[in-house]
């Protein structure tokens, strides 16, 4: 009885304490209580002080925003999918609209439904994705992203899909390393297309949204390239050529959307135009952190078949139509 | 419930974006110094804001509604995101060697901000000193301490607003919010409670 009568009075005494910020005015009402309560009371406005101090978010939360709408993006398109129904603006979804493959249409449904069931950064775990180059029904796998990429028509949306979907090429190379398999050429390729695919969608992305989808792709792509990094200590001297290669190509993506945060407008018009290499790129400023080296320059502007040299070339498994060089749909 | 809030809620049901946005723009700033609160990483802080909303989607498909406020509902599935991302540290750390308590205690430097009665602590530690001291402290507090703490002087939420996001009588948190201090006190002060 006589603790939960010091409980009240506390909780009296810190509500005075909010009003008056003073902890004497905050113990003034109850005097008999003081010298049990002062300690308390003095312990609360210290917490007070300490949680009062939480820094900005990283990025200001676009990137968290970012996610948390294209996973409802994500959703409402697999929705759509999935029963076939029309969409908001009147359109039929692909899968209804189109007379396809029930193979494809199948993979097509998985590869939305995976989607959905896990978190966008979380680890790839369903028998769809677990299908890996060599395998006959990785093509099925590649074609029914292709269809869900075609899907889609915001452009935020899309940055989303293509990061994913890059993701989903370093869960493959994380497999195959595991496995000690050379990493084909062209799953590189292949995320290279994602990431120019992802930049390009950014650039056509509503003005207001652009940052957001650009530091989307900074946050992913660094998170990627760490997963790869950690990868490297397991690999093959094989492929250890392939991880940096990726990695590169990361790096490139990133420094490219560091420079399109600050100058927007340029990335704009080099993008749409279908004109990447005309965005000029500085050796300061917004990238901070990273040395533009006069090699790492001609990285950025380079195409995918100058980049690879061929020291660093691996194996190519023709299992598919080569990627070379695919201009994204806006 | 606001009715405002209650149509967003069933908008979002259906993911429509521009809901999503309005209820994300409105909540999140303070999910995430919550989740900084608990966590101390901005970084992870954001990702854990992330995952709440996400949850939050996905809990309104499975018709798992909130009975009295929204607000205390998104407090509670970020407490659970704290609490899961620990469990995941923890499974982690199961993996690492095992080290006595008093070592475990030296390791996270926890004694070096535990005040010495007989220093003139104000005049040794300056402003950084005392936070890492009152940082480490808290960490020795139970998970339902340091939620009752943060929801308080963090959050400022009344007895009752704690109450309904910790699904407790007024009484129980009185009870946990004393109990939370004196520990934190003893910590911090030895000497004096």
């Amino acid at each position: 009885m006589k603790t939960q009568v010091t409980e009240s009075l506390l909780t009296e005494s810190l509500e005075h304490l909010k009003k008056t910020g003073d902890v004497a005015k905050a113990l003034r009402r109850h005097p008999e209580k003081a010298e049990t309560l002062h300690p308390l009371v003095e312990t609360a406005q210290q917490l007070t002080g300490y949680y009062a101090d939480v820094p900005r978010p990283p990025a200001g939360l676009r990137a968290s925003r970012v996610e948390v709408l294209a996973f409802a993006a994500v959703q409402r398109a697999a929705q759509m999918a999935v029963s076939g129904k029309r969409s908001v603006s009147g359109k039929r979804s692909v899968f209804a609209r189109r007379q396809m493959n029930p193979f494809v249409r199948l993979a097509a449904v998985l590869t939305v439904l995976t989607l959905i069931l896990i978190p966008l950064r979380g680890p790839l775990v369903s028998a769809a994705r677990t299908t890996l180059p060599g395998n006959p029904l990785y093509i099925l796998k590649l074609s029914s992203e292709d269809q869900l990429f075609s899907s889609m028509n915001e452009a935020e949306v899309k940055v989303v899909l293509a990061v994913s979907l890059a993701q989903e090429r370093v869960e493959e190379v994380r497999a195959l390393v595991e496995r000690k398999q050379a990493i084909p050429v062209d799953v590189l390729y292949r995320t290279d297309y994602m990431l120019r695919t992802a930049l390009m969608s950014a650039a056509w992305a509503p003005e207001p949204l652009m940052p957001n989808m650009l530091s989307y792709i900074i946050h992913h792509t660094r998170q990627q390239s760490q997963q790869l990094e950690m990868l490297k200590m397991q690999a093959t001297s094989q492929n250890l050529g392939a991880l940096g290669n990726m990695q590169t190509l990361l790096l490139k993506t990133q420094i490219i959307a560091m420079v399109a945060l600050e100058n927007p407008e340029t990335f704009r018009t080099a993008y749409q135009a279908g004109t990447p290499e005309t965005m000029p790129l500085p050796s300061g400023g917004p990238l901070s952190g990273v040395v533009i080296t006069d090699e790492l320059r001609e990285l950025v502007t380079s195409t995918p078949d100058s980049f690879f040299t061929p020291e660093q070339a691996v194996p190519v498994v023709p299992l598919l139509t080569p990627t070379t060089s695919p201009t994204p749909a806006p | 419930m606001r009715t405002r809030e209650t149509v967003l809620l069933k908008r979002a049901q259906a993911y429509e974006e521009q809901a999503i946005a309005e209820l994300y723009d409105h909540y999140a700033p303070r999910i995430y110094s919550y989740l900084y609160r608990r966590v101390h990483d901005a970084q992870l802080a954001e990702d854990l804001t992330s995952d709440v909303f996400v949850r939050v989607l996905q809990a309104l498909q499975s018709e798992q509604f909130w009975h009295t406020s929204f607000q205390a509902w998104l407090y509670r599935i970020a407490h659970n995101q704290v609490i899961d991302y620990y469990r995941q540290q923890a499974r982690q750390q199961e993996q690492m060697p095992q080290f006595p308590l008093e070592d475990q205690l030296e390791m996270t430097g926890v004694e070096n901000f535990i005040a010495d009665p007989s220093a003139d602590v104000g005049a040794e530690h300056d402003a950084r000193d005392a936070a890492n001291a009152l940082e480490a402290a808290l960490n020795q507090l139970t998970t339902e301490q340091q939620q009752v703490l943060v929801l308080r002087f963090g959050e400022q939420m009344k007895i009752q607003e704690v109450a309904v996001v910790m699904n407790k009588t007024n009484g129980a948190i009185e009870a946990l919010q004393h109990r939370a201090l004196a520990a934190l006190r003893r910590m911090l002060d030895p000497g004096k409670v």
